[in-house]
C-alpha cells in the first residue's frame, strides 16, 4: 500500500515536470525577446534538472562553473554573449585560442562560432529570441551526448 | 424494402471511404518529455495514441518521438515543433506533408512502385520532397534549412531557386537572410583534397602536369568562332567520397 502510494506520488511529480518543461519550451519558442532568467531556466532543464527559482538556479550553475560574476540581474535580456560562455565554460570548447587566454563573452561567442554552435554572421550583443535560444541549446544537447 | 437499405448503404460507403483516405498517424514510441496540440491545449503524448490531421508535436530536451503515419515513419529529434498538414492515403497513392517550425525530423519513406508517393517536409523557408528514401531535415533561425539525404536523392528547393536534386553528402542550406541557398556541395568541401585522375589518359596527365588544365578546351576545332562562346558543354564529374 505504502509502495503503491509512493509509486503514484513519483508518477505524479515525474508528469508534472514533465509538462512544465514542454509548457515552458513552447512558451519561449513564442518570445521576440528571452530573459537572462530564462535562458538559466532552459540550461538546467537541458542538464536534465529541474529548474526551482532564479536564485537556486544561479547558485547550481555557479556551482557548475558554468556562471562566475557576483550578482546577476534576472530581467536583463539574454545575449548571444551571455549562453555562449555558458556554452564554452559548459562544453570546454577549445577552438578559440583567445577564449583559452580570456573568459569572456566576446570569446565564448567565437569559440562557439568555430565548433559551429552559433552561426559566424551573428555577434555575442544581440539579443535573442526564444527559438533563437532553443536552436543553440539543441546543439548543445546534441554535443553533451556525444561527449557521454 | 429496398429505400430502407439507402441510407445503411450511404453510411457504409461514406466509412468505407473514410477507411480508405484518412491515413493513421500512430505514434509509435515516446522517449522523454513530447506534447501534441489538437485544438488549442497541449497534451501529454504516450506510446500508441492516435493524431489526426494537422496535429502539432512537441519534444522537449533529450526527447524523441516516432510516428508513424501511412506507410512511412517519421521521427522527431529533440526540441522540435512539428505539424502534420497532410496525411492521404488509398491504394494509387499516398501523401503526406510535414510543416517544420523548428528543430529537426528525421524521415523514412517507403517505396512502392505502384503507388504515387508525395512526402514533402517544408520549412519557413524550403521544401524537400522526399521520394523513395530517407532524409533529415532541420530548422532554425540562424542557421536556417539543412537538408541531409541518408539514402538515393530527394529533391530540395529553396526560396527562390530551382529544384535541386541531392543525394549522398550533398546538402541543402537555405538561410531566412538569404534569396538563395547556399550551394549544395558546401557541407562536403572540407573532404575535397585534390581532383583525381584516374579516367584520364597518362598523355593528358603529363600534359596537365606541364600546363595545368588550360590544355583543356572542349570547344570542337571546326566550330572555333565567337558564336560558340558560352556554349554550354556536358562535362561528366567522377567524384570518389572515402569511404
Amino acid at each position: 500500500m505504502k509502495h503503491n502510494a509512493l509509486l503514484l506520488t513519483f508518477l505524479f511529480l515525474f508528469s508534472y515536470g514533465s509538462a512544465q518543461e514542454i509548457n515552458f519550451i513552447n512558451e519561449l519558442s513564442s518570445k521576440k525577446t528571452v530573459t537572462f532568467e530564462d535562458g538559466v531556466k532552459m540550461y538546467l532543464y537541458a542538464l536534465g534538472r529541474a529548474p526551482a527559482g532564479f536564485e537556486a538556479n544561479v547558485k547550481t550553475l555557479k556551482e557548475m562553473q558554468l556562471l562566475k560574476a557576483d550578482r546577476y540581474d534576472k530581467d536583463k535580456p539574454l545575449s548571444r554573449g551571455m549562453l555562449a560562455l555558458m556554452v564554452a565554460r559548459h562544453l570546454k570548447l577549445k577552438g578559440s585560442l583567445f577564449y583559452l587566454m580570456f573568459d569572456t563573452e566576446r570569446y565564448g561567442h567565437r569559440a562557439c562560432v568555430a565548433e559551429k554552435i552559433m552561426d559566424v554572421n551573428t555577434s555575442e550583443w544581440d539579443t535573442m529570441t526564444g527559438d533563437e535560444l532553443l536552436e543553440v541549446m539543441a546543439i548543445v544537447s546534441e554535443r553533451m551526448e556525444g561527449k557521454q | 424494402m429496398k429505400r430502407r437499405y439507402i441510407p445503411l448503404t450511404f453510411f457504409l460507403i461514406m466509412i468505407f471511404s473514410a477507411v480508405t483516405v484518412s491515413a493513421e498517424i500512430r505514434v509509435l514510441s515516446v522517449k522523454g518529455t513530447a506534447a501534441y496540440k489538437e485544438g488549442g491545449q497541449w497534451i501529454p503524448l504516450k506510446a500508441g495514441a492516435l493524431l489526426k490531421e494537422g496535429a502539432k508535436v512537441s519534444t522537449g530536451v533529450r526527447s524523441n518521438v516516432e510516428i508513424k503515419i501511412n506507410r512511412h515513419t517519421m521521427t522527431v529529434h529533440p526540441l522540435t515543433i512539428v505539424k502534420i498538414s497532410e496525411s492521404r492515403d488509398d491504394a494509387k497513392s499516398s501523401t503526406t506533408r510535414v510543416g517544420l517550425r523548428r528543430g529537426s525530423v528525421r524521415t523514412m519513406v517507403t517505396r512502392d512502385a505502384r503507388i504515387k508517393t508525395v512526402f514533402k517536409v517544408s520549412t519557413p523557408v524550403a521544401t524537400s520532397s522526399v521520394r523513395g528514401s530517407g532524409q533529415i531535415t532541420i530548422s532554425g533561425p540562424t542557421f536556417g534549412t539543412r537538408v541531409i539525404v541518408l539514402a538515393p536523392p530527394v529533391f530540395g528547393e529553396g526560396l527562390n531557386s530551382g529544384m535541386k536534386i541531392l543525394s549522398g553528402d550533398l546538402q541543402l542550406l537555405q538561410k531566412l537572410s538569404k534569396g538563395n541557398p547556399e550551394s549544395i556541395m558546401t557541407g562536403v568541401q572540407d573532404f575535397i583534397t585534390q581532383t583525381h585522375s584516374l579516367f584520364i589518359t597518362l598523355d593528358e596527365e603529363k600534359a596537365y602536369e606541364l600546363f595545368g588544365d588550360d590544355f583543356l578546351v572542349y570547344e570542337q576545332p571546326n566550330k572555333r568562332s565567337e558564336g560558340s562562346v558560352g556554349v554550354p558543354v556536358p562535362v561528366t564529374i567522377y567524384l570518389i567520397w572515402p569511404q
